[in-house]
């Protein structure tokens, strides 16, 4: 059944075009320049959609890219976020004593290297419940009773590692998520949310390496040739507590035979969010101090200004 | 429990920037009633915003551009498809002319086949083209991305997106930016082949079109949508590229090449540009005492809030680089309301046309960029 | 709103309660468990369905039942993203393709062997939830997530010659050869009186467990490269998980233990009134060890949203408490996440204490059970 309220193009089935290898176009695979330790630099900037109580968006530093060929292999990750609410539950809803968080992720018919439906798949819902579990232990719910707040994230680009096949799995998934927490708590503070913490999420991975399995974060799963298992945390960095986590790909707890045990894999995954939090703060300590000296934005934000009153 | 929302405050003055929310009508009267007058955000009733624009950023694209008009943030990707002619319904060939020519397609529609002479010396490619029979072109505006209240996510496409879309399909099939000939894939049967006897000739085939998809995300709505889209749209098709196709015999299929040395771009017919405009016409209790004789104001380029307050709107479309040395209209859509007239149309025109001139600075000026 | 917070009609005094009791070392179920790690009594049979490769039907004392059905269909490999569609085999040039090459280079041109995720089908169906429902697809997603994880490093000793991998996972064992492969339905429907409310993970992890383990591929009658033809005498069919002795390196299906926080306690298989005062609930994916001496491997963890965080907060008898002050023995709903530190030992405990080993063992009582009763089907393995 063919959506009625979209164009959808010709009645026949068009397929993707089917490239010919050729000398240009092989792909070489990257290898990852930055140390074990070290998190790829991440762009954040809050308040791009005006009209929305918080946004922000958010972009990963772009692995170099090859323009000699029209497949391209070397992709980012480009989010964007906003943020309505709090505000009242509809009338329909039931009553509620605490804030109702909802939280969506939904991929641009662009954002990968097959062309995404604009009906959310499993996917999308899958990775949209992370990310509500994960924002809904930073937030407080008691302080806002009997309302709701959306946070929508759109993906513009995904860092999609697939060779083949029609999903978008594995570490480029899981580097997404942490994506969408990062950009998503970004936005919960420019709407002035007051949360717990300051959220971050980062991801661990353990890798094949030359003799032994490596320890890593940041995975970008262009740069490795297999990566054994890899591990998301929402990480409160002043409570030492976690809100979500997401682990996959097989790891034991005994660090004897199989290298690396699941302990040593957390701690990663949290030092990676240690840094994406550092990034963030200095993000809107930074977007804050230039909205106290400059003007106010006409439709923007009157609680900011209450705020300053006092 | 401490308060966080003000309106509970007891503060009993509201602050300016909810003015907007509560009586928008008021505000804009009161800014527009100055003299000379001007707009809430300052710009004077015919000054549009600044563009903003930057092609090519995303990867798994052919073409992309993302366009900023003042708090409107368009990202548009374009995808390209293979749509074998077998694919299409009731497809019907027959051969046309025997020389082949790149930019003239040789095998037709039979509905289509009248026009070919005319085709040969460009333009016009009159109303059965293949990209509005076989909708070759496919543009969709996604709004339900949370980019303003009205617009919450994961809803289904409203009545203004699909609006949209519709009219971004309509200008591209009046304007005929894109050549259905770029969009071609034909096969040319190698000369030995040719058995008469078996009824093998080596005529040219058509076997297959470019299916263009042209999405477009709504990151921020502020107001002109339309303008944005448009100029989204068309930012993002320059900077398509079309991989280098051919028919492969043995495989019965479209086989492409991955390197972009043999990628072509599209070429685009003119640089249509749209420009919107709302007509304000304060309400009669704001009015009260001011005693003016019907005062309305036409805005072009109306931001978020003034288009909720204009009942009136409409949109002209100018290609202001048309060679002749005049400009073309392509299309003139007005409703609701009668305030303007003839003349202040022949006005807008010329404001069209300076924003015409606008987008084409700004357009060179990324492309050359990138 | 997620389902799973709804329809808990638990008071702010009982939740207090709960929460309390849950707590205190050792913990204090409102079952009568006594520790926890006890498991509730589960009830299950393998082969239940006439019309399918493989079946299992659990139940759980509490009155939820899972039925999962396994269905093996060949399918046709699509080619490399490069070049698809109809290949024949003499147009060998052309599909040596750009794709292959780096796959070649990157798994030591063993890509014959390597599945993709995309052969194994997981349904679900919950009465009462829509398809769309964000809580269904997360399931799902959760319940498939661990099988395609590669699960053994051993030796895998498999009745096909193509697997000799170091590791494979499920879809690497669904490979027929170059062109043909096995797609994998499984399909699963729950059936429970409180809908999503007591989480039932456990159960349909372990009702696909045994349906899985269950499950029969047919023997070919065809060899190589060539089209595959199926021997129709079920009785020559191999399992899909081999069976055979644990200390002979078999690959078990994963299971998935969920378990929820309480203060510093963790409590597996926790029941509807555990779940609703969980500080954290965690699910656990976990692959028995390959030989008995191995311990079990983590393969999947997840951490699901508590209904414990939209509740209504009680209120002290002697008045509202000021914000950020605990009075003891009145709820407040849960806010923020679990302690790195408790995280930790709930792998542990799954792990290395050996929960998981327990569990697997238990269901491997079930098939020895059956396999005892039906001494026929062990004769094919």
């Amino acid at each position: 059944m063919s959506d009625r309220r979209r164009l959808n193009g010709p009645a026949g089935t068009t397929s993707p075009p089917v490239f010919t290898p050729s000398t240009g176009s092989a792909i070489s695979p990257q290898y990852r320049s930055r140390k074990p330790n070290e998190l790829r630099k991440i762009f954040l900037q809050t308040g791009v959609v005006p009209s929305a109580t918080g946004s922000a968006y958010l972009e990963l530093e772009s692995p170099p890219r090859s323009r000699s060929t029209v497949l391209n292999t070397s992709s980012t990750i480009k989010l964007s976020c906003s943020v309505h609410g709090p505000k009242p539950l509809p009338r329909t809803a039931s009553f509620s004593p605490n804030l109702q968080l909802s939280a969506s992720v939904k991929f641009a018919p662009f954002a990968t290297r097959n062309r995404q439906g604009y009906v959310r798949d499993s996917t999308e819902r899958d990775i949209g419940m992370h990310l509500e579990n994960a924002l809904k232990g930073v937030i407080i719910p008691d302080r806002w009773p009997k309302s709701a707040i959306d946070i929508a994230v759109t993906v513009l680009e995904g860092e999609d590692d697939q060779i083949d096949g029609d999903r978008i799995v594995g570490v480029g998934l899981v580097n997404m998520l942490a994506g969408c927490i990062n950009v998503s708590m970004a936005a919960l503070a420019d709407a002035r949310v007051d949360c717990l913490d300051l959220l971050a999420a980062g991801v661990g991975a353990i890798v094949a390496g030359p003799e032994k399995p490596l320890r890593i974060l940041d995975p970008a799963s262009i740069e490795h040739e297999a990566i054994l298992a890899s591990c998301l945390v929402g990480y409160l960095p002043s409570r030492d507590e976690l809100v979500e986590v997401w682990t996959n790909g097989s790891s034991s707890t005994q660090g004897a035979n199989a290298g690396i045990s699941f302990d040593e894999m957390l701690d990663s995954a949290v030092a990676a969010a240690r840094g994406a939090q550092t990034v963030i703060k200095e993000v809107l300590v930074e977007a804050l101090t230039k909205t106290k000296g400059g003007t106010k934005k006409l439709s923007h934000d009157h609680m900011n200004d209450v705020e300053m009153k006092t | 429990m401490p308060s966080i929302i003000s309106p509970l405050s007891p503060d009993p003055s509201v602050p300016a920037s909810a003015m907007p929310l509560i009586s928008p009508n008021a505000l804009l009267y009161a800014h527009l009633k100055q003299s000379p007058p001007r707009r809430p955000s300052s710009r004077t009733p015919s000054e549009p915003r600044p563009i903003q624009l930057n092609v090519g950023s995303l990867a798994h694209c052919n073409g992309s551009s993302l366009v900023k008009i003042g708090a409107t943030t368009i990202v548009c990707g374009v995808r390209a498809e293979i749509l074998p002619v077998t694919e299409i319904p009731s497809f019907r060939i027959t051969k046309a002319g025997a020389s082949y020519t790149p930019t003239a397609p040789v095998v037709r529609d039979t509905r289509y086949q009248g026009d070919t002479e005319k085709d040969n010396k460009e333009e016009d490619e009159g109303e059965y083209s293949p990209i509005s029979l076989y909708n070759l072109v496919v543009p969709n505006i996604e709004l339900a991305t949370g980019c303003s209240p009205r617009h919450p996510a994961n809803a289904a496409p409203s009545t203004e997106a699909q609006s949209i879309s519709q009219r971004l399909l309509s200008l591209l099939h009046t304007s005929q930016l894109v050549r259905s000939s770029d969009l071609e894939i034909i096969y040319t049967p190698p000369a030995q082949a040719e058995d008469l006897e078996l009824g093998i000739d080596t005529d040219p085939q058509l076997k297959a079109y470019w299916t263009l998809y042209v999405d477009m995300m709504c990151i921020s709505h502020g107001g002109s949508v339309f303008d944005a889209a448009w100029l989204a749209l068309y930012a993002a098709l320059k900077d398509t590229i079309i991989p280098k196709s051919w028919w492969d015999a043995d495989l019965e299929q479209v086989l492409c090449s991955a390197e972009v040395a043999d990628a072509r771009k599209l070429s685009l017919r003119g640089i249509p540009v749209p420009s919107s405009f709302g007509v304000f016409v304060p309400e009669k209790r704001v009015l009260g005492q001011d005693g003016h004789q019907d005062p309305y104001w036409v805005l072009m380029d109306t931001d978020g809030f003034e288009e909720e307050a204009c009942a009136e709107t409409g949109c002209i479309t100018v290609d202001a680089g048309g060679g002749k040395g005049s400009s073309l209209i392509l299309r003139i859509e007005k409703n609701g309301g009668s305030n303007v007239g003839v003349e202040e149309m022949v006005n807008m025109v010329t404001l069209a046309e300076r924003r015409w001139q606008q987008w084409k600075t700004v357009l060179d000026a990324a492309l050359s960029n990138s | 709103m997620p389902s799973l917070a709804s329809s808990l009609p638990f008071s702010p005094a009982e939740l207090a309660y709960l929460h309390t009791s849950l707590a205190s070392v050792p913990p204090l179920r409102p079952d009568a468990r006594s520790l926890g790690t006890d498991f509730r009594p589960l009830r299950a049979e393998t082969g239940v369905l006439p019309a399918v490769n493989g079946s299992a039907h659990v139940g759980f004392s509490d009155g939820r039942e899972a039925i999962v059905g396994v269905k093996l269909e060949v399918e046709k490999t699509a080619g490399k993203k490069s070049v698809h569609g109809p290949i024949r085999t003499e147009d060998g040039v052309v599909d040596m393709d750009v794709d292959v090459d780096i796959e070649d280079q990157y798994q030591g041109g063993r890509h014959s062997a390597k599945g993709k995720q995309e052969w194994v089908t997981l349904s679900l169906t919950l009465p009462g939830l829509r398809d769309d429902d964000p809580n269904l697809a997360f399931l799902e997603e959760m319940l498939r997530e661990p099988l395609a994880v590669a699960s053994s490093t051993s030796t895998s000793t498999s009745t096909k010659p193509s697997e000799m991998g170091s590791t494979t996972s499920l879809q690497d064992n669904l490979v027929i050869n170059s062109r043909w492969h096995w797609h994998i339905y499984i399909d699963v429907l729950l059936i429970s009186p409180n809908g999503l409310a007591s989480y039932p993970l456990p159960l349909l992890s372990m009702a696909t467990h045994l349906a899985l383990r269950d499950t029969r591929i047919p023997r070919l009658k065809s060899e190589g490269e060539e089209d595959p033809v199926a021997d129709d005498d079920w009785m020559a069919s191999t399992y899909l998980y081999p069976r055979g002795k644990a200390s002979s390196g078999v690959v078990k299906p994963p299971v998935i233990l969920l378990v929820v926080v309480v203060g510093e306690n963790a409590i597996f298989d926790p029941s509807r009134e555990e779940l609703a005062v969980a500080d954290g609930v965690v699910a656990v994916s976990v692959a028995a060890g390959v030989d008995d001496g191995d311990p079990c491997k983590v393969l999947a963890v997840r951490m699901i949203d508590t209904p414990a965080r939209d509740t209504m907060k009680g209120v002290p008898q002697s008045g509202e408490a000021p914000e950020g002050v605990d009075v003891p023995g009145v709820w407040r709903p849960r806010l923020g996440g679990v302690k790195r530190s408790i995280l930790k030992a709930v792998v542990k405990s799954v792990v290395v204490d050996g929960v998981a080993r327990d569990v697997i063992s238990g269901l491997d009582g079930f098939l020895n059970l059956e396999a005892g009763a039906n001494a026929g089907s062990m004769a094919a393995v």
